[in-house]
């Protein structure tokens, strides 16, 4: 059995996370070819701005965004058509361009290491009309790329940009998810005093069938989070997946109760999904740490490592990005400039909400400021507050061959 | 569009489907229920029915019409044809049907499961033929959209 190690701690309190704000639509002209990184780098500017319409010689290509806008959590199927703006057609306006051949990239500029979804993207009934198939895992600006094929053998690439809505409140959220989590076999009678085999399966709900074709994403195909239902005690670890797609990890829990469960995993060619599912330790003894959850920016001290964190708007904007900022100094109060990257990434946040249903996996922005601030011991997180009330946050760096995790608590009015 | 969840509940809505542009999709039909059939890459599927600025989406030219009192005003069909991206445009105008000439429609399922393909458009006989020996359906007989209404007032 593994054993978990420093990754487990009972800790403090704060999170944040996902979902967006509205939908103006605007226009750009002509595209930006998708390998242009210096034109990325501008649109990631642009892409808190959205882009809903753009023009590229006579051709006009529109993302029609549905007028509620789009949520994070589900997945949307968004129309776009292609119109030739020098051809009239008596119904549509301009004329539809019939059976463009189209593939494309989205992605979240804001959101470094995010896995890019290349959407199914499929003609419509109307000539012109064309259906991109997304999902989003939270709220934020996204970036939609798009490669055109016309009839005529013109290419040309197009880019969106839209702001994707905070995810829905469950018992308004609509259809059923494209994955969910499913745990199974765990015993009814498990025992925090013994260990027991996690095991868990990513369902393809649509195809009703086990996903066995992951992406790697920050060195993992399977990022699981698991913490106890109060939140203050918390792991992060990655399972094994057998053949028939079944992901395992043995586990003692430390403690009897509820725990959520949260696979973080971008199955191949989607995007990030984070899937919640919860099981229930009903023997063992009484956890050990303090249930209550509580607003704490620290500091906080492992290991001889304080941390404290420093929301960088404030008050804490809820729905909009922001960054959070952790600082970490030593025993003496200097700095500490040796964390090494874990993971792919110079740190990682998971902030959870109080209900244990809104989650968000972050990682420090990697630019030229982030450089500097790293200097001085900081890391600045994006993260999201998609709704009031307690966070819990849990930011984890790589220091002296320790995974050193520490806890926080977010107030969030 | 196949968000399942937008389409629904926009469905849902009555009027029958007063979904805006962006919606549908991996939604049932309106008329028989069943899930609407989606385009491939030669073959389109959907049938799409507009007015003004909304649309609909139905299995087939079959459930338009049967379903067409629930509709008001004019409305314009794109019927898929045997041409992928080329639909024929059926409408009805002051409440009269018109279809481009030469326009013929296949009406030869039995249950609505084989509807999608059995109850279609094609815009001309040579075309119909041509479906109707690929895809090897018995009985099928060309009508016209007299006709074709007329089947479909029948049964209903």
């Amino acid at each position: 059995m593994k054993q978990l190690t420093a990754t487990s701690l009972a800790l403090l309190a704060m999170g944040a996370i996902s979902v967006l704000s509205g939908c103006a639509p605007s226009t750009a002209q002509g595209a930006a070819t998708s390998s242009d990184k210096g034109q990325a780098a501008a649109q990631q500017v642009a892409a808190d701005t959205p882009v809903t319409l753009v023009k590229n010689g006579k051709y006009e290509i529109e993302l029609l965004v549905p007028e509620e806008g789009v949520f994070a959590g589900e997945e949307i199927d968004i129309e776009f058509k292609v119109t030739d703006t020098t051809q009239k057609d008596p119904v549509e306006g301009n004329l539809g361009i019939a059976n463009v051949q189209a593939t494309g990239i989205v992605t979240m500029p804001s959101m470094p290491g995010m896995p890019e979804q290349k959407p199914e993207i499929h003609r419509e009934g109307i000539p012109g009309y064309y259906g991109i198939v997304l999902y989003f895992p939270h709220g934020g600006g996204y970036q939609i790329d798009l490669e055109l094929a016309l009839p005529t053998g013109e290419k040309f690439p197009v880019r969106f940009a839209i702001d994707v809505k905070d995810e829905r409140p469950a018992d308004q959220a609509v259809g059923k998810k494209p994955y969910e989590l499913k745990v199974v076999d765990f015993p009814a009678s498990a025992d925090a005093n013994s260990p027991v085999d996690l095991k868990l399966q990513v369902m393809d709900t649509k195809a009703e069938a086990v996903q066995k074709d992951f992406q790697v994403v920050h060195e993992k195909k399977f990022h699981l989070l698991i913490a106890s239902e109060d939140l203050n005690w918390f792991v992060h670890e990655h399972p094994e997946m057998n053949a028939d797609g079944t992901w395992s990890l043995p586990i003692k829990f430390p403690a009897a109760g509820k725990y959520w469960v949260y696979g973080d995993v971008a199955p191949a060619g989607k995007s990030s999904q984070l899937l919640i599912a919860q099981v229930n330790v009903p023997k063992g003894p009484a956890p050990t740490w303090d249930k209550a959850l509580t607003s704490n920016l620290g500091p906080v001290t492992v290991s001889g490592v304080t941390a404290r964190l420093q929301p960088v708007d404030q008050p804490i904007p809820q729905g909009k990005n922001t960054l959070i900022e952790v600082q970490l100094t030593d025993a003496q109060g200097k700095p500490v400039l040796d964390t090494k990257p874990w993971l792919g990434a110079a740190g990682h946040m998971m902030i959870i909400h109080q209900d244990g249903q809104t989650v968000v996996h972050s990682h420090p922005k990697e630019d030229a400021e982030a450089e500097e601030l790293a200097k001085q011991g900081k890391f600045r997180f994006m993260a999201r507050f998609p709704k009031s009330g307690l966070y819990k946050a849990y930011a984890q760096f790589s220091h002296q061959d320790e995974i050193k995790t520490f806890g926080f608590g977010v107030d969030l009015k | 569009m196949k968000n399942l969840i937008i389409a629904t509940s926009l469905l849902a809505l009555g009027t029958l489907g007063a979904v805006s542009p962006a919606l549908v999709h991996e939604a049932d039909c309106p008329y028989c229920k069943l899930k609407l059939v989606q385009n491939t890459n030669d073959k389109d599927n959907e049938v799409v029915v507009r007015f003004g600025n909304k649309k609909i989406e139905y299995r087939c030219i079959y459930c338009v019409f049967a379903d067409q009192k629930k509709l008001t005003g004019d409305l314009i069909v794109y019927a898929p044809s045997e041409a992928a991206g080329k639909p024929v445009l059926v409408r009805r105008t002051g409440g009269n049907w018109t279809a481009p000439e030469g326009t013929v429609f296949l009406n030869a399922f039995r249950r609505h499961q084989e509807c999608a393909g059995l109850s279609r458009t094609f815009s001309s006989k040579s075309a119909f033929d041509r479906y109707v020996a690929a895809n090897n359906v018995a009985n099928a007989k060309a009508l016209t959209l007299k006709e074709m209404l007329a089947e479909v007032a029948k049964a209903n």
